[in-house]
């Protein structure tokens, strides 16, 4: 019952559902997409600090990974300067989502969902050119495939249910 | 960003736009999206908690990391830090299973906006601090154990909490902010 709309004003004008548990629950998505992006920024600055370096920030029970050596777009791999460059991107990709999302802002919807639908699709090209070898030429040992197949059919579902919950509540944003 | 909302409150809320009401319920939007950003947040550390738990009990070799993406979670029973004090062994094995069951609830809670769930949250986000500085004390400094660490791990203790403080101050500050959201 606790979760039930309440009124603003008893003045005898209609009720009005003064909190909606919907803009709540986007509240809640966007949160969870902006920590991440948040998390994204941290990590993009520290690889456009460091170059030809990569490195762990550890904080607590989480870690953040970082390198400049090689950077994934569109399932390609730029490796070197270019990688280090190319992270700049990806850091004003996170900076966006994160000061969209957290302001509501129509634009910041566009851009996390346009993101979120894009991360599987680069990954699942990643995979058909780098640990199945279709662009090298040499697949990657079993192992490394195996870990890379786990890691795509856990983060694959999240991201469809990531998109799916942006879609669900995108009237908060988009109005 | 209230006049984010404005641009399209109608489809949300069937009201008059006459009168301080429609400005109120509004407000009352907005709001309601930021207590959901905190809570969000705050969600995803607490389910990040809940893996890194599972992983923690269930794993035979006890500890380990797990890597997801650009995400790495370090997990291990072999110990664990209660109110500041360290458990070794199989005692921290246990007690590992109440800092699980208090990521699910806090996880479950917010989700949900329970009333219980931001008493839980407050209660163990105003906990950490507390657990960090006696454990400090107790540990790198030696009060317990009557060995100091060296000065290099006693810095970086330091340095933790002084930084991990105020964002744990902050989070502590933002749910008393909204917690009208939740008491209801």
């Amino acid at each position: 019952m606790e979760n039930q709309p309440t009124a603003l004003s008893t003045s005898g004008l209609p009720t009005v559902p003064a909190i909606d548990l919907h803009v709540y629950r986007a509240g809640v998505i966007a949160g969870v997409l902006t920590f991440l992006a948040f998390v994204g920024v941290v990590k993009d600055i520290a690889v456009l600090l460091s170059p030809g370096e990569r490195g762990e920030l550890t904080w607590g029970f989480l870690s953040v990974r970082y390198t400049s050596l090689s950077r994934v777009w569109f399932g390609y791999r730029f490796v070197g300067e270019t990688a280090w460059l190319a992270a700049a991107p990806h850091l004003l990709l996170y900076g966006a989502s994160m000061v969209g999302l957290a302001g509501a802002r129509r634009w910041g919807w566009y851009v996390a969902f346009a993101y979120v639908l894009y991360v599987p699709l680069s990954e699942w090209t990643y995979k058909f050119l780098y640990p199945l070898g279709y662009l090298s030429g040499q697949h990657y040992p079993d192992p490394v495939r195996w870990s890379e197949w786990i890691f795509l059919l856990i983060s694959f579902p999240l991201e469809l249910l990531a998109a799916w919950l942006l879609w669900w509540y995108r009237d908060v944003f988009v109005r | 960003m209230l006049r984010r909302f404005r641009a399209g409150a109608t489809q949300m809320v069937k009201y008059s736009r006459a009168g301080g009401m429609y400005q109120e319920t509004l407000q009352a939007e907005e709001r309601a999206y930021q207590a959901g950003l905190v809570a969000g947040a705050v969600t995803l550390v607490a389910l990040l908690g809940v893996v890194k738990d599972l992983f923690a009990v269930l794993k035979p070799s006890g500890r380990g990391q797990l890597v997801f993406g650009f995400l790495m979670l370090r997990y291990t029973r072999l110990e664990r830090v209660w109110f500041g004090y360290r458990f070794t062994g199989k005692e921290a094995l246990l007690a590992t299973i109440p800092h699980l069951l208090i990521y699910a609830a806090v996880a479950y809670g917010l989700i949900t906006r329970r009333r219980w769930g931001w008493v839980l949250t407050l209660a163990y986000v105003l906990y950490i601090p507390l657990s960090e500085l006696t454990f400090a004390v107790l540990y790198p400094l030696g009060y317990l154990t009557r060995q100091p660490y060296a000065q290099s791990v006693v810095r970086a203790e330091w340095f933790f909490i002084v930084v991990s403080l105020p964002l744990e101050l902050l989070t502590v500050w933002l749910l008393w902010r909204y917690r009208d959201l939740f008491w209801r």
